[in-house]
């Protein structure tokens, strides 16, 4: 499927909207309209680049404050409508931009930075919002990081369905356009042999492999990118593809191999381990000279050399050799299939001539047909580079199969299949150096820039990546991880499942994106906190932390306090992930936040002041489509959800030293390491006991997609707990009694003590009776003075501590379900109580209902846990107790096959 | 004037129904538990020289069956019902070290057919964005269909290939290479395999080599579904 598809719905489109911005030319609507923009943000709405966009760019960028022409909104017909509905006004704070396709980033960035500079002066606005899908959110995002247009002008950056990270149809496009072109060079080399009658022969194995002193010697010196992958294929990889071949399958006898399905890059990798090692994974640095420097090259204004590296400096050695093995298994296959001499096609069969007109109609075909043959080698050769050309130039991508930026767009890494064994079936490869550089420079500032990035992307069950894991699971031709760039503190992401087209303009036709860009966009104050405010019988409030929006907490006390601070008790992030836990209200004032990576559970202590918003996301740490052994996945293709405790407590915390305080609100976020916040250090029960006595509230940003007051819980890793708590009891074990005249006892059991002691001599004596609970803790303590007015008194001794309840949790639901289809759990605790024990409250967690929803197959445990908070009526006190019980059900996921 | 039947001659064949419902059951049973958590695994692995015509070869292309020797792992798209199965049988068809298809079947009687003669079709997008076919079928030098007569309880399978009958125990293969020459079909002499395939490729010939073998039995926890969809 190619944008090609859409083109006459484009034009319908197209037309629509030309006439939608003739009604709303300066003088006409316009003016009823004026001032009903007044005080919002102006949004720019740049489309994808496209070849026939340059007559739009003339005429409607500089100012003359005209719209540029409708092609803009081409892809995306309705969302200028909604805009509108919702106040937007064409010309006055609603301006659209179809930019061509550019030859290289720094060009389209300062093309860009250009439009936007000038709407935002045109607008007289001191910031605004820019919507920009594709290529175009790429390069707007680093006309923002070059410095080509401040930060402080761009209040958020949509970036729709933008290869952040990369394309696989980028990558897939490079790999054709350039097996094209080897495979071009070969015919040219090859045409004189190929129409003699004796044939060619295929090549064989090189005895000179890189690896040896004599592979060494022979190893390729940088010519030229075409004349390197040229001589690697030619020289290395095609004659050690005919061994493949030759070894692999059609070897007599068959010696059958353990893995039947090892690729090419596996049994280089297993037969050719010095070769593979040197020159694949140590391929590393570009083959052709030193790699772009990131910093260097963010560094430099777009106009300089070092935004525009030439070819064997932006791509890594690996990538190359890869695409060497590529080339040489075409050319071997183009060899073998215009083998053939002519001797042996005039014997292809038993003919005998009847007379010689006959033999010569027979032969004259043969070899007619041989010939034929031969040239249509020559003329597939040829069309082939014209077909690729144009196929390049549709996607608008790149002008052409030359153009840099082609290969500006590669994805950061490579994908291998090895083929070689279920948990190591891929190798991942660094490819675009040029990128990752750029994309590790965003990264490292992600959380300094003021400008807000909102990646929304589609996601679809990629029903190929069986056939080709290299696209990432869930999506077609941009992979989610690819789409979301380096995201900073504050940064959103949204992933709308069940959408099918690349294209970013057609996401934006989507409903449900369009109602999320209104939610996003109009909100004046992008911050929506919850508040955590402790009060009396509240030990603290559970809040969910997401890996795609952040989460943001107004802490404040109950009554006046010199100081006080939140108590963040946060579980073991799921593997990969960290949490991030910053100074909101310092990042909100511009000021460098305090970001703290907890890479660990446990409770953090941050010092506040009235006001103060806190901060916590999740973040992952891994790469872009992670591999798990067999299985190539997505980090941000689905939402991931922790719950977290926050409790609010009175007491003074050291501040940081150095932290600096934001105007009018000093705070301050613990530096890693300080004395403020140590991460692991358990809280204390009198200061901030965990306990989960609120609903779980839902984190301020809105959603996309359906909601439902029945949490959800998305379940891709078999070691998925759909609860993050751990069963917890306290109950008595053993009374440890001291009665004072030097004699002890120690009685198990029964949490009712009833004992007694004769004291041998006369005398006043101090007895003391502890309980000892299930986890060797003093629960229950009793004293009590004792007067012996003679030897023999015989003294009873009675106490009653916590005794433990009776609890049945069961949790019903299937044992045995399908992938992409949420499952229903109820969960339902029964109780039984002994005397003198009351139950205050019964939580559930993930929910008393809750569904779960499995991305894949295999045996999955879903766990479900009761939090009872119980008031133990002792002889004179109250003692409150809260115990977490847990039921666990193994639960058979079937896959369905796709995932919605 | 016609007898009624008495409520007696009516109950006459219910011993001898639950004679035999008793006895299949015993019998499915016993089937069931004689390959409980295994089954056999036999791979038929056909590749030929010159039967993929239609190149460039663009990325690499998984099959949808992934099968893991080392470890005894089986990938699926799906993930089949193995109870009571004797018999996986993974078939695989190559040309110039290029897959063009691939499939895996489960058996629970042990016998299974694989139609080697039916053609394949591979198609791929031409660059030009039209459908073209990739396999030269023509190029695919068969005797015949293959057929598994049966699966021992230890482990041997029987074949019938062409003409040919053969058994395999765990961990023996078969092999054959049928050449197509100026003077028909021909097999290949293992002693002298390497000067007559270099000589078939030489002049056009095709080939093409059938190996089967008998990979033993292999955990039926093994198999799994998903291959690498997340």
């Amino acid at each position: 499927m190619t944008s090609a598809d859409a083109g006459p719905r484009r034009c319908l489109a197209a037309i629509l909207t030309i006439v939608l911005l003739w009604v709303g030319t300066p003088g006409l609507p316009r003016l009823a309209l004026a001032g009903e923009g007044g005080g919002r943000v102006p949004v720019l709405l740049i489309d994808e680049p496209k070849a026939s966009a340059a007559a739009s760019e003339q005429a409607g960028v500089v100012g003359s404050g005209g719209v540029a022409a409708g092609s803009a909104t081409a892809g995306a017909p309705s969302l200028i409508p909604c805009l509108e509905q919702a106040g937007f006004v064409r010309n006055d704070t609603l301006f659209t931009f179809s930019p061509p396709v550019f030859e290289d980033f720094p060009e389209g960035a300062s093309a860009l930075a250009a439009f936007i500079k000038d709407r935002a002066a045109w607008a007289a606005a001191g910031a605004v919002d820019v919507i920009a899908c594709g290529v175009s959110g790429l390069l707007v995002r680093l006309a923002l990081e070059a410095g080509l247009v401040p930060f402080s002008s761009v209040r958020n950056l949509v970036l729709v369905s933008v290869p952040n990270r990369g394309s696989f149809a980028a990558d897939l496009l490079k790999s054709i356009t350039e097996i094209v072109k080897h495979e071009s060079l070969l015919e040219q080399e090859t045409r004189g042999s190929r129409y003699l009658p004796g044939g060619e022969d295929l090549p064989e194995a090189s005895q000179n492999l890189p690896g040896s002193p004599e592979g060494q010697a022979a190893s390729t010196t940088w010519e030229g990118e075409t004349g390197w992958v040229a001589s690697r294929a030619r020289d290395i990889y095609e004659p050690l593809y005919a061994k493949y071949v030759k070894e692999r399958f059609l070897t007599l006898p068959f010696v059958p191999v353990e893995n039947a399905k090892e690729t090419f890059c596996g049994w280089v990798k297993r037969t050719q381990p010095d070769l593979w090692k040197a020159a694949v994974e140590g391929g590393a640095a570009p083959p052709g000279g030193n790699g772009p420097a990131a910093t260097t090259v963010a560094a430099q204004p777009p106009s300089s050399a070092a935004h525009t590296p030439p070819a064997g400096s932006d791509l890594s050695g690996a990538y190359y050799e890869v695409l060497a093995m590529e080339v040489a298994k075409n050319q071997y296959a183009m060899r073998a299939a215009s083998k053939g001499n002519l001797a042996g096609a005039l014997a292809v069969s038993n003919y005998v001539p009847g007379d010689w007109r006959d033999m010569l109609i027979q032969y004259g075909v043969r070899v007619l047909g041989y010939y034929l043959q031969k040239a249509l080698v020559t003329l597939k050769a040829e069309a082939q580079e014209y077909l690729t050309g144009r196929l390049v130039s549709l996607t608008g991508y790149a002008s052409g199969p030359a153009s840099p930026m082609l290969r500006r767009l590669l994805k950061e890494d490579l994908i291998v299949n090895l083929g070689t064994s279920a948990s190591q079936r891929f190798a991942r490869l660094p490819a675009n150096l040029y990128l990752s550089g750029l994309n590790g420079v965003s990264r490292a500032g992600a959380d300094r820039r003021s400008t807000r990035y909102i990646s929304i992307s589609g996601r679809l069950t990629n029903p190929w990546s069986l056939l080709w894991p290299q696209m990432g699971p869930n999506d077609l031709l941009l992979e989610v991880d690819s789409a979301v760039a380096p995201p900073g503190v504050g940064d959103l992401i949204a992933v709308f499942p069940g959408f099918f087209s690349p294209s970013g303009a057609d996401l934006l036709q989507d409903p449900r994106v369009q109602d999320y860009l209104l939610e996003v966009l109009g909100a004046v104050d992008p911050v929506s906190a919850v508040q955590v405010t402790s009060k009396p019988g509240e030990a603290g409030k559970r809040v969910t932390v997401s890996s795609w929006r952040p989460t943001y907490l107004k802490c404040s006390p109950d009554a006046p306090a010199d100081g006080f601070y939140a108590a963040v008790t946060v579980p073991e992030p799921p593997e990969g992930w960290q949490f991030l836990l910053w100074d909101a209200t310092l990042a909100a004032s511009g000021s460098a936040a305090a970001v703290q990576a907890l890479t660990q559970g446990g409770t953090w202590r941050l010092p506040l002041s009235e006001g103060d918003l806190v901060g916590l996301r999740l973040a992952w740490t891994g790469p872009a489509n992670p591999v798990t052994g067999g299985v190539v996945g997505s980090a941000y293709a689905q939402e991931l959800k922790v719950p977290v405790m926050v409790a609010v407590a009175a007491g003074p915390v050291e501040r940081p030293a150095g932290s600096p305080p934001a105007p009018g609100a000093p705070s301050g976020l613990p530096e890693p390491g300080s004395q403020a916040a140590r991460p692991g250090e358990p809280a204390e029960a009198d200061e901030a006991p965990a306990s989960a006595t609120l609903p779980g509230e839902s984190s301020p940003e809105p959603q996309p997609g359906p909601r439902d007051d029945v949490p959800l819980i998305r379940a891709v890793y078999r070691t998925k707990r759909t609860t993050l708590m751990n069963p917890e009891e306290t109950y008595h074990e053993r009374w440890a009694i001291d009665f004072g005249d030097g004699t002890t006892l120690e009685v198990q059991g029964s949490p009712t003590l009833a004992v007694s002691h004769t004291y041998a001599a006369q005398g006043a004596y101090q007895a003391r009776a502890v309980s000892i609970g299930n986890r060797g803790e003093e629960l229950v303590q009793e004293d009590w003075t004792v007067e012996a007015p003679s030897p023999g008194t015989v003294r009873q001794f009675s106490c009653v501590s916590i005794a433990r309840v009776g609890a049945d949790l069961a949790l019903a639901g299937p044992k045995m379900w399908v992938t992409g289809k949420p499952a229903n759990y109820e969960a339902n605790l029964r109780l039984t109580l002994p005397p003198g024990v009351e139950v205050v409250s019964v939580e559930y967690d993930p929910g008393a209902r809750f569904q779960v929803l499995w991305e894949r197959a295999g045996d999955f445990t879903v766990s479900c846990a009761a939090v009872v908070k119980l008031r133990y009526l002792l002889l004179d006190e109250a003692v409150m107790v809260e115990d977490v019980f847990i039921r666990e059900q193994t639960v058979n996921v079937l896959t369905t096959g796709v995932v919605e | 004037m016609v007898r009624e039947r008495s409520f007696r001659s009516f109950l006459r064949p219910v011993p001898a129904l639950f004679a035999i419902v008793a006895l299949t059951a015993g019998y499915a049973a016993f089937r069931i538990l004689e390959f409980r958590d295994s089954f056999v695994m036999v791979t038929v692995e056909e590749s030929s020289t010159s039967a993929v015509v239609a190149w460039p070869l663009l990325a690499e292309r998984l099959p949808d069956v992934f099968i893991d020797g080392t470890s005894g792992v089986v990938m699926l798209p799906r993930k089949p019902n193995l109870l009571g199965v004797r018999l996986g049988l993974y078939y695989s068809a190559a040309s110039q070290g290029i897959e063009v298809r691939n499939s895996m079947r489960f058996s629970r009687s042990g016998r299974e057919m694989l139609d080697l003669d039916a053609p394949i079709s591979q198609v791929v997008e031409g660059l030009d964005g039209r459908p073209a076919e990739m396999v030269d079928n023509a190029a695919r030098v068969l005797s015949g269909d293959l057929t598994v007569e049966g699966t021992s309880r230890d482990g041997t399978v029987r074949f019938r290939y062409g003409n040919s009958q053969f058994s395999l125990g765990p961990g023996e293969s078969w092999v054959e290479m049928l050449a197509l020459t100026g003077s028909g079909v021909r097999a290949i002499d293992p002693a002298n395999w390497e000067a007559e395939v270099q000589s078939c490729l030489a002049n056009g010939y095709p080939a093409t080599r059938l190996a089967v073998t008998n990979r033993g039995f292999w955990p039926k926890g093994g198999v799994s579904a998903g291959g690498c969809l997340q």
